[in-house]
C-alpha cells in the first residue's frame, strides 16, 4: 500500500468516526424521546375522583359481586345457568379480580386524592370525599374478608410497602367510624374550595349532603358491630344521630348513583343483560313478596313467560326446578334500564337503622314510627331519580301494605325481626347489605341451597389466591389470627350471635 | 371508515394467467438430432472418479461415470453443456466442444455449505467462524411455498422451536434454544437484507380475537436466496440488544450474474382440507339427563332456543338418543332427530392457494438489477375467508466509478385478509361451538337457513331485525352467520427498502453507509351484525396501526495481511434506529341502523385510543477477525449502545463477544478420505438489552370518559426511575465434522446462556395498590446440545443417490431466581390453569387443580377421594401438571434422486412437553366426544359409569382417621360434566411426529420445454400430509397466541393438510 492511499483511508476513517460520535455518544435527545406522549404524569384530582366513584360502585354494586355472589346467598337473586356460586362454589379468578378490583382501580385512587388534596396548596374536600368512599369500600369489603390489609395498604408507590400487614377488622371498623366522623371537620368553606359539580357523580359537589352520607355510614358501621362490641355500636351510633350534620332523613339526599343512557357508562346489570340471561329472582325473595301482598313485587320481578305470574328459582337449582320460562327474571327496572340507579345508602335504610336503635332504647323516638318511615321511604325512592318510573307504591297502597297485621310493628324481638325482614327486602339492589344484616340477625330464616357444596349457607369469602404467595407472611398471620379453615364457614368479626 | 369489502382486487389474478399461458404454449420441438458425447472425469491429481453424476444441463438426461470414471451420454439438440457434479468436489459445467469431453474436478476447497452471510450481512467462509450458524436456501423454501415464512423453517434447523396458531394467515411462534425473558420477546430478529423488519404479531387472549398473523409473513419465500439462522447472542452480538435471542437473517435474490437477461417464473396450486377433528359420538343429540325429573333417557324439546322449551338452551349432547324420532327443532316443530357424523367437517370448505412469482433479472459488468412480483391467493378452509399477498420488489446496483458503487432494494407488499376466522373462547369462534354443541344438527341446515327468513322456522326471533337464525339464542350464533355475516377485514400495506453506497478508498479499506426503513399501515376492522351474540345491536371495531422502524449505519472495513500468513479483517461502524409504533382504536360498540358499520351509524359514543411509542438506539462498534494460515480464526467483537428506553445514568452500555474456529484437520495436517475436515469451535458473547418505551416515570392511565368528562386512574404498574439494562451472557462449544470423502457431515454445538437483571413487571400484592412494579430481577439460564447430521448413504452408477439430513435440539431451561419475595411470576392464566414461572424450575410451568386422592401410607394410597355422589373432588391446592416446552425436537428430511426425478419427505418431532387441551376438557363435558359415551346406558333403566374410589372416615372431633373403599355409580353427564372441577385428566403429553413435507420433482426434458428455458420443473407437494400424536382429538401444534403463554389450547381452527404442485422454469 502506498502512503498516499493509506492517507485517503485514514482520512475517510476520521470521517466517519466523527459523524459516528455525533449520532452516537452525543445524542442528548434521548432522554427527552421517552417522555411518555400519551399519558399525563400529572392529573387534577377532579379528574380521578369520578373515575373512582365509578369503579368502586361499579364492583360493590355490579354484577360480580351482587347477583353472582353477596345476593345470592342472602336469597335475593338465583342463579338459574351455571349455578356454581349458588351451590357455593366461587372461582377463585372471581374472588382474585374483586380483591384486585377493590384495591387497585378504586382505593388507590381515593389514597391518591386523599395524598394530593391533603399536600399544601391541595383541596381538602376532595379529601373528604375521598375519605368517605374509601371508608364505605373498605367496610363492604370487610363485611365479607374480615381482617384485611388496611393501615397499611396502599402504599406501594409512598413507602414502598408491597407486603402490608393485615387489619384486624375490629381495628378497621374503629378506624372507619373516627374517620366518618371527622370528615366534616377536614372540609372547607372557602368558595375556592367548591367540589367541581360535574365530578362528584354522587351529589354533584353538595358537601352537607356528603356529611350526611358520613355521618348515616355511622349509623350502619355501629350497628354491624353492635353483637360484637355493643358498648361501642352504641356511643357510636347515638354520636352519630346527633351529629350537628344531620343524616339522611329524605330520598332527595340518598346517595346514590345513577348511570348514562349508553355505554360505557350505562349501568353493568344492565349492560350484562344485552347479552346474557343467567340470573333470575330467588324463590326465597319472590315468596316473601307475595305473602306480604307486597307492591314492590312488580318492580323487583319480570312476570314469567309461562306458568304462575311470579315464580322465583330455589337457589342452587334443586332437580325439580321450574323450567326457565316459569321463572321470573329481574325486573326490567333493573336490567332493561341502561341507566337505572344504585343506591348506597338512603334514608329508608337510616330510619330502619333509627327504628333498631330506637328499640334498643339508645334514641328516642317510637319504634313502630321510625319502621313505618322507613317502608314508606322505600316504596317511594325511586320516585325523585327515575324518570319515568313512578314510585313503587302510591300513599294508598302504602297505607293498606302497612296495616297488614304481619307488618303492623309488634315491638321486641318481634319488631327487631320485621324490621330486619324489611332490611332484607328493601336491600334488593345493594345485596353487600342484605348479606351483613342476614349474617348479624339471622333474617330472614334461610334454608341451605340446593346441590350445595358446602354444609351451611357461606359467611365469609375466602382471599384472593396470590396473596398467598405475593403476602404469604402477612396472609398466613391473618388466617391464623382468624382460625380459617375453608374461607367460607368462619364468621367474621362483628358477625357474633345476637346479645341477649 | 368504509364498511365495503374489498372485492376489487381481482386485476392481480390476471398475472397468474399470464403464466399459465406462457406454461402452456405451444412446444417448440426440434428437428435436430441427439448425439452421442463420452469422456473421462479424474481428480486433479488425475485419480478417476467412479460413480460422479453427468448430466446434460437443463435437461433429466443424465448418468454416472464407471469405475474407470468413464461416462457416455445422449445429448439432445440444442444442448451444449455438462454439468459434473460429485460429493467433495466443486460442480464443473463443461462446455460440449466435441464428441470426447474430459473433465478434471477441483476439490470443494470450502467445506460445509460454504459461505453464509453473518451479522451485519458479512459474508462469511462458514470454515471460519467461531459459533454456530445454520444456513436454509431459498430453493427449498420456494418449494413448498408456505403462507408463513416462519413456517418454512419447521423441521430444517436444530434447536429452533416453532409453533402456530392454526388458521392460513394466522401467527407462528418461534423461540430459538429456549425462552431468554421472563415476561418480554423471546422470538429473534428478523433482518432482510441489512434491514431489521418488524415481527409483532397480535397480543390475542384465549378469550377471543382474530388472529392477523406474525408480520414477518410478509416476505415472499420465493424471492429468498438463503436464510441464516444466528441461533445465539454470539452470532448476533453485532446485531446488538434485540438480536439476544437469535437473528433470522434473510438475503433476497438479486440479479447478479444474470448476464444477457433471465426470467423466472413458477405456480403452484395446493389444496387444505382439516388435517384433524376432533372425534365426535353419533348417538346421543343435544339436552340433558339431568336437572329436571324425568329425564333419564334424555330430554330435548325446541321453542325459542332461550330456555322456552326443554333444555334448548343446553348447548350439551346428554339428550336423547338419535333413532329418528320427532321431535321439535330450532328449523321446525316435530322433525326427525337423526345424526349427521359429518356435520363438523362439513363446515370447512377445501382450501385452495395459488401462489404465482415471476421474475426479471439482468446484469453486466457494472450493473444488475433484479424486478419480481409474486402473489398469494388463499380462499381459506373457513367459509368467506380470503387472503392475498401481493409482493413487487425492484433491486439493482451499479459500479459510478471503479471505487464508487451503489445498490438499493425496494419491496412493496399489500396484503389483505377478508372473514378470518375468530380465535379463542368466544362465539365469534365457530370451533367454540362446535365444542358446546348438538350433536344432532345438521349443517347444511345451518348454512341455509342462517338468517331468520324461514316460516319453517320456530325460534322468537324479530326478523324485522334481519338477525340470524340459530340453534341455540343464549350463547351460540348460528355458525354461518359468524362467518358471512359478522365479518371482519384487514389491509396491510408495506414497504421495506433501503439503499447503500459503498466506496473503496485503498486497495484493503471499504466504507459502506446504508439507510433503510420498513414501514407499514394495518387497518383492521372488525363487524358484529345485529342479533350477534357477544354484540345484540351490533358493533364494530377498527384498529389503524402504523409502524415505521428506520436504520441508518455505516462500517468501514480494512481488510489484508499483517504479517506471513495472518489475516487481519477489521469493522468499525456505527448505527442509529429510530422505531415509531402508533395504534388508533375506535370501538362501537352499539349500531343505530344495522348493516352499516361506520362512525356517523353509531348508537353510542363510540370509544377511541390513540398511542404512540417511540424509541431511539444509537450504536457504535467493532470487529476484528485474524486468521493464522486459514485454519486458526479468532474473532472479537465489541458493541456499545445507547438507548433511549433507559434512564439517563445506565442507558449506555457496552457489550463484548470473543470466538475462536481451528480446522484442525489443515493445521495437524491429518485430512484424509475419512475425515476431509474437522472443525472445533468455541464463542462467549455478552449482550445487553433495553427496555419497552416508558418504564420509567408514572403516569395516570385514561379511562372511559364521563358525559365528556375525561377521567384518569392511578395506573395498575409501578415505573422504576432506575432501570438497568438486561443482560445476556452465552457460551458455546462445538466442532464440524466431514466424513468419507464428505459424503457425511456432522454440526455439533453444546451451548449456555443466561439472561440476568430482567426488566420485568413483578406481581405485587394489589393490596399495596400497584398490581406490578418493574424490576430489574430474575435471571433464565438455557443450555442445550445441537446436532446436525447429512450423509448420502447411497449413490449408484445408475443415477440413483439418497440423501439424508438430521437435525436435533435438545434445550434444558431453568429459571434460576425471580424478582426478591416474588414465589411464582403467572405469564398468563385460563381456567384456573396457569402457565408459570417460578425459581427453580423450567419456564413455563403448567399449574392447574388435580384430584383429590388418598395420601401415602394408607393402604388405599392414590384412590380418588368421592364425594357422595360418587365424584372426585378438586384438591383445593394447585399442583405442578407440565409445562410447555419440550424435551427435544428434531427434523429429518430424506431425499431420493433418480435421473430428472427427485422425492424429499421431512418428519419433524417435537418429544415431550406437556399441553391443556380445553377442547377435550369442554368436549367432554358437553357430552360431544366419542369417549362421552362411556356409562351412558348399562342398561335402558339404569345409566352409569362404574366409579371405585375411597371415601374419609372421620372420628367424632371431625378428624380423617381412613379411608374406605366404596364403589359408586353416577350419571355418565353427572361424570363428565365433573372434569370441570379439575385438569388432571385433560393434560396431556404433547408428544408428536409429522409427516411435514412431501415434494416430487420431475425435471421436465428439454426437449418439452417452452421458448429459451432451459430448465423446467413439475412438482407433486405436499404439507402437513399425516399426524402421529396420542393426544387426543386436536393437534397438539397449536398455541392460543404468539405470546410466552403457551401449553394451553382451546378451540384451535384445523391445522390444514395442503396437497398441490408446482410449476417452475428458470432461464
Amino acid at each position: 500500500m502506498t502512503i498516499k492511499r493509506a492517507s485517503s483511508g485514514f482520512r475517510g476513517l476520521v470521517a466517519v468516526s466523527i459523524l459516528a460520535l455525533l449520532m452516537g455518544a452525543c445524542d442528548k435527545g434521548l432522554t427527552s424521546l421517552n417522555k411518555n406522549p400519551n399519558d399525563p404524569e400529572n392529573v387534577p384530582v377532579a379528574n380521578i375522583l369520578p373515575n373512582a366513584i365509578r369503579s368502586g360502585v361499579n364492583q360493590l354494586m355490579g354484577v360480580g359481586w351482587q347477583l353472582r355472589l353477596t345476593g345470592l346467598w342472602p336469597q335475593l337473586y338465583a342463579e338459574i345457568q351455571y349455578p356454581d356460586e349458588d351451590r357455593y362454589i366461587v372461582r377463585p379468578s372471581a374472588i382474585q379480580a374483586y380483591w384486585d378490583g377493590l384495591y387497585v382501580n378504586s382505593l388507590e385512587d381515593f389514597q391518591r386524592i386523599i395524598t394530593k388534596s391533603g399536600a399544601a396548596g391541595g383541596n381538602p374536600n376532595y379529601a373528604a370525599i375521598a375519605t368517605i368512599m374509601k371508608s364505605w369500600e373498605f367496610a363492604s369489603a370487610s363485611d365479607v374478608w374480615g381482617d384485611m390489609p388496611y393501615t397499611d395498604a396502599l402504599e406501594g408507590d409512598s413507602t414502598g410497602n408491597f407486603k402490608p400487614a393485615y387489619t384486624p377488622q375490629q381495628d378497621i371498623f374503629n378506624d372507619i367510624l373516627t374517620k366518618l366522623a371527622g370528615v366534616s371537620s377536614m372540609m372547607s368553606s372557602d368558595p375556592l374550595d367548591a367540589v367541581d359539580a360535574s365530578s362528584d357523580l354522587i351529589y354533584g359537589g353538595d358537601l352537607s349532603k356528603w356529611v350526611k352520607f358520613a355521618n348515616s355510614l355511622r349509623l350502619r358501621y355501629a350497628m354491624q358491630i353492635v353483637n360484637a362490641d355493643p358498648t361501642k355500636a352504641e356511643q357510636e351510633f347515638t354520636a352519630a344521630w346527633s351529629d350537628p350534620g344531620g343524616v339522611i332523613m329524605s330520598n332527595d339526599d340518598n346517595a346514590e348513583f345513577r348511570y348514562l343512557p349508553s355505554y360505557p357508562n350505562d349501568n353493568p346489570w344492565h349492560e350484562d343483560w344485552r347479552s346474557r340471561d343467567d340470573y333470575a329472582m330467588s324463590a326465597t325473595l319472590i315468596d316473601t313478596l307475595k305473602s306480604l301482598n307486597d307492591p314492590r313485587l312488580t318492580y323487583y320481578a319480570e312476570p314469567t313467560d309461562s306458568g304462575p305470574t311470579y315464580q322465583g328459582m330455589p337457589n342452587g337449582i334443586p332437580n325439580d326446578a321450574p323450567k326457565l320460562k316459569a321463572v321470573s327474571r329481574i325486573g326490567n327496572y333493573w336490567r332493561a334500564n341502561p341507566n337505572g340507579t344504585f343506591v348506597i345508602m338512603g334514608a329508608s335504610e337510616v330510619m330502619f337503622l333509627a327504628a333498631e336503635a330506637a328499640e334498643r332504647g339508645w334514641i328516642a323516638g317510637n319504634p313502630a314510627t321510625y319502621y313505618q318511615d322507613a317502608i314508606r321511604l322505600d316504596m317511594t325512592k325511586y320516585k325523585a331519580t327515575a324518570g319515568s318510573y313512578t314510585p313503587y307504591a302510591s300513599d294508598a297502597d302504602i297505607a293498606t301494605y302497612l296495616a297488614q297485621p304481619r307488618i303492623q310493628y309488634a315491638g321486641g324481638q318481634a319488631g327487631l325481626d320485621q324490621i330486619h325482614l324489611q332490611m332484607w327486602i328493601s336491600f334488593f339492589g345493594n345485596a353487600n347489605e342484605a348479606y351483613a344484616t342476614w349474617r348479624r340477625s339471622g333474617i330472614p330464616q334461610l334454608a341451605i341451597a340446593a346441590n350445595n357444596k358446602q354444609d351451611a349457607i357461606p359467611v365469609r369469602l375466602p382471599y384472593a389466591d396470590l396473596e398467598q404467595s405475593l403476602n404469604h407472611d402477612n396472609w398466613q398471620a391473618a388466617v391464623t389470627a382468624q382460625g380459617l379453615t375453608d374461607g367460607f364457614s368462619t364468621p367474621v368479626w362483628w358477625d357474633k350471635p345476637p346479645t341477649p | 371508515m368504509n364498511s365495503s369489502r374489498p372485492e376489487g382486487t381481482r386485476w392481480w389474478g390476471t398475472l397468474g394467467g399470464v403464466v399459465a399461458i406462457l406454461l402452456i404454449l405451444p412446444l417448440a420441438l426440434s428437428a435436430q438430432q441427439p448425439r452421442s458425447v463420452s469422456g473421462r472425469v479424474t481428480a486433479a491429481t488425475g485419480k478417476p472418479l467412479a460413480g460422479a453424476q453427468v448430466s446434460v444441463k437443463g435437461t433429466s438426461v443424465g448418468t454416472l461415470t464407471d469405475a474407470n470414471g468413464r461416462f457416455t451420454v445422449q445429448v439432445p439438440a440444442g444442448s451444449d453443456t455438462l454439468e459434473v457434479t460429485f460429493i467433495g468436489y466443486r460442480t464443473q459445467d463443461v462446455a460440449i466442444t466435441g464428441p470426447v469431453v474430459s473433465v478434471v474436478m477441483p476439490v470443494e476447497a470450502i467445506s460445509l455449505q460454504g459461505v453464509v452471510v453473518t451479522a451485519l450481512g458479512v459474508t462469511r467462509q462458514q470454515r471460519t467462524l467461531g459459533y454456530s450458524v445454520q444456513q436454509v436456501q431459498g430453493d427449498q423454501l420456494a418449494n413448498m411455498p408456505q403462507p408463513n415464512l416462519v413456517n418454512s423453517l419447521q423441521g430444517r434447523v436444530a434447536g429452533v422451536d416453532i409453533t402456530n396458531d392454526g388458521p392460513p394467515g394466522g401467527s407462528s411462534r418461534i423461540v430459538i434454544r429456549g425462552a431468554n425473558s421472563l415476561t418480554g420477546n423471546n422470538q429473534p430478529l428478523f433482518i432482510v437484507d441489512g434491514i431489521p423488519i418488524d415481527n409483532s404479531a397480535p397480543s390475542n387472549s384465549g378469550y377471543g380475537g382474530i388472529d392477523y398473523g406474525n408480520a414477518a409473513m410478509d416476505i415472499d419465500p420465493s424471492e429468498i436466496a438463503s436464510i441464516s439462522v444466528l441461533k445465539g447472542p454470539n452470532a448476533a452480538a453485532l446485531y446488538g440488544s434485540r438480536a439476544a435471542n437469535g437473528a433470522v437473517i434473510i438475503t433476497t435474490k438479486s440479479g447478479q450474474n444474470a448476464t444477457g437477461g433471465q426470467m423466472t417464473a413458477s405456480t403452484s396450486v395446493t389444496y387444505q382440507t382439516p388435517l384433524r377433528l376432533p372425534t365426535y359420538q353419533n348417538r346421543y343429540g343435544e339436552g340433558s339427563t339431568l336437572y329436571q325429573a324425568g329425564c333419564d333417557s334424555g330430554c330435548f324439546s325446541y321453542v325459542d332456543g332461550w330456555g322456552g322449551g326443554t333444555f334448548d338452551y343446553f348447548d350439551e349432547s346428554w339428550g336423547p338418543q338419535m333413532s329418528g324420532q320427532l321431535i321439535d327443532q330450532w328449523f321446525g316443530k316435530q322433525q326427525p332427530w337423526t345424526p349427521h357424523p359429518n356435520n363438523v367437517r362439513n363446515f370447512f370448505n377445501t382450501g385452495r392457494t395459488w401462489n404465482t412469482d415471476v421474475a426479471f433479472a439482468t446484469s453486466t459488468e457494472a450493473s444488475h438489477v433484479r424486478i419480481a412480483v409474486g402473489d398469494q391467493d388463499i380462499s381459506g378452509m373457513y367459509p368467506g375467508n380470503l387472503l392475498r399477498r401481493i409482493n413487487a420488489a425492484v433491486n439493482g446496483g451499479i459500479d459510478i466509478t471503479p471505487r464508487l458503487s451503489a445498490s438499493g432494494a425496494i419491496n412493496y407488499i399489500n396484503r389483505k385478509g377478508v372473514d378470518r376466522p375468530g380465535t379463542g373462547y368466544d362465539a365469534g369462534n365457530v370451533m367454540e361451538d362446535f365444542v358446546w354443541f348438538g350433536r344432532q344438527l345438521d349443517m347444511n341446515r345451518l348454512k341455509n337457513e342462517y338468517m331468520c327468513t324461514t316460516p319453517a322456522q320456530v325460534q322468537q326471533i324479530d326478523c324485522t331485525l334481519g338477525g340470524q337464525a340459530t340453534w341455540n339464542n343464549l350463547y351460540h350464533n348460528n355458525p354461518y352467520f359468524t362467518a358471512l355475516v359478522d365479518g371482519n377485514h384487514d389491509t396491510r400495506n408495506r414497504v421495506i427498502g433501503h439503499a447503500q453506497i459503498h466506496y473503496k478508498f485503498t486497495s484493503w479499506l471499504t466504507g459502506l453507509v446504508r439507510t433503510g426503513t420498513d414501514y407499514y399501515t394495518d387497518n383492521r376492522e372488525r363487524d358484529f351484525a345485529v342479533t350477534d351474540n357477544n354484540y345484540r345491536q351490533g358493533a364494530f371495531f377498527q384498529d389503524v396501526i402504523t409502524r415505521q422502524e428506520t436504520n441508518t449505519d455505516f462500517l468501514l472495513t480494512a481488510a489484508g495481511d499483517v504479517a506471513p500468513s495472518l489475516h487481519l479483517t477489521a469493522n468499525v461502524g456505527g448505527n442509529t434506529r429510530l422505531s415509531d409504533h402508533n395504534v388508533d382504536n375506535v370501538n362501537v360498540n352499539q349500531l343505530a341502523v344495522p348493516g352499516i358499520y361506520s362512525l356517523q351509524n353509531a348508537g353510542v359514543t363510540p370509544v377511541v385510543a390513540n398511542h404512540l411509542y417511540r424509541e431511539k438506539v444509537n450504536s457504535l462498534y467493532g470487529t476484528a477477525e485474524l486468521t493464522y494460515n486459514d485454519y486458526l480464526t479468532l474473532d472479537v467483537t465489541g458493541r456499545n449502545d445507547w438507548s433511549s428506553t433507559l434512564p439517563g445514568q445506565n442507558n449506555s452500555y457496552f457489550y463484548p463477544s470473543v470466538s475462536a474456529s481451528f480446522v484442525f484437520t489443515d493445521a495437524l495436517g491429518i485430512a484424509s478420505n475419512t475425515l476431509p475436515f474437522g472443525k472445533l469451535r468455541a464463542s462467549w458473547a455478552r449482550v445487553g438489552e433495553d427496555a419497552s418505551p416508558y418504564q420509567l416515570v408514572n403516569t395516570y392511565a385514561k379511562t372511559d370518559p364521563w358525559s365528556g368528562l375525561a377521567t384518569f386512574s392511578v395506573p395498575n404498574q409501578l415505573a422504576n426511575a432506575n432501570l438497568k439494562p438486561e443482560q445476556t451472557e452465552a457460551m458455546e462449544v462445538g466442532t464440524d465434522l466431514k466424513f468419507f470423502n464428505s459424503r457425511a457431515g456432522l454440526v455439533a454445538t453444546v451451548y449456555r446462556k443466561t439472561t440476568r437483571n430482567q426488566i420485568l413487571p413483578a406481581q405485587v400484592s394489589t393490596t399495596s395498590g400497584y398490581g406490578s412494579r418493574v424490576v430489574n430481577a430474575g435471571e433464565i439460564r438455557n443450555q442445550g446440545v445441537e446436532l446436525q447430521l447429512n450423509g448420502t448413504p447411497i449413490v449408484t452408477k445408475s443415477g440413483f443417490r439418497w440423501d439424508l439430513n438430521l437435525n436435533f435440539g435438545k434445550n434444558n431451561n431453568e429459571v434460576v431466581s425471580l424478582a426478591p419475595g416474588l414465589d411464582a411470576l403467572v405469564l398468563g392464566t385460563y381456567w384456573y390453569m396457569n402457565v408459570e414461572a417460578r425459581p427453580g424450575q423450567p419456564y413455563g410451568q403448567l399449574i392447574g387443580y388435580k384430584w383429590q386422592r388418598v395420601p401415602a401410607g394408607d393402604p388405599l394410597a392414590g384412590d380418588l377421594i368421592l364425594n357422595s355422589e360418587g365424584l372426585p373432588q378438586r384438591d383445593p391446592t394447585k399442583h405442578v401438571l407440565g409445562n410447555y416446552n419440550p424435551a427435544w425436537t428434531a427434523g429429518l428430511r430424506t431425499t431420493f434422486t433418480y435421473k430428472g426425478l427427485s422425492l424429499s419427505l421431512l418428519f419433524d418431532h417435537k418429544q415431550g412437553g406437556q399441553l391443556f387441551s380445553a377442547t377435550n376438557w369442554f368436549g367432554d363435558y358437553a357430552g360431544v366426544l366419542n369417549e362421552t359415551l362411556k356409562g351412558r346406558s348399562i342398561s335402558e333403566s339404569q345409566p352409569g359409569i362404574v366409579v371405585n374410589g375411597a371415601v374419609p372416615v372421620t372420628d367424632s372431633n371431625g378428624h380423617v382417621t381412613g379411608y374406605n373403599a366404596v364403589t359408586d355409580t353416577v350419571v355418565s353427564q353427572a361424570w363428565f360434566e365433573n372434569y370441570f372441577y379439575a385438569h388432571e385428566w385433560s393434560v396431556f403429553d404433547a408428544t408428536f411426529t409429522k409427516l411435514r413435507e412431501v415434494t416430487l420433482t420431475w425435471a421436465v426434458p428439454k426437449k418439452f420445454v417452452p421458448l429459451n428455458f432451459s430448465s423446467m420443473t413439475v412438482s407433486l407437494i405436499g404439507h402437513n400430509l399425516y399426524l402421529w400424536t396420542k393426544v387426543p382429538h386436536i393437534d397438539p401444534e397449536t398455541a392460543f397466541d404468539n405470546s410466552n403463554v403457551q401449553g394451553l389450547e382451546f378451540g384451535q381452527f384445523p391445522t390444514a393438510r395442503s396437497i398441490g404442485f408446482r410449476i417452475q422454469i428458470r432461464p
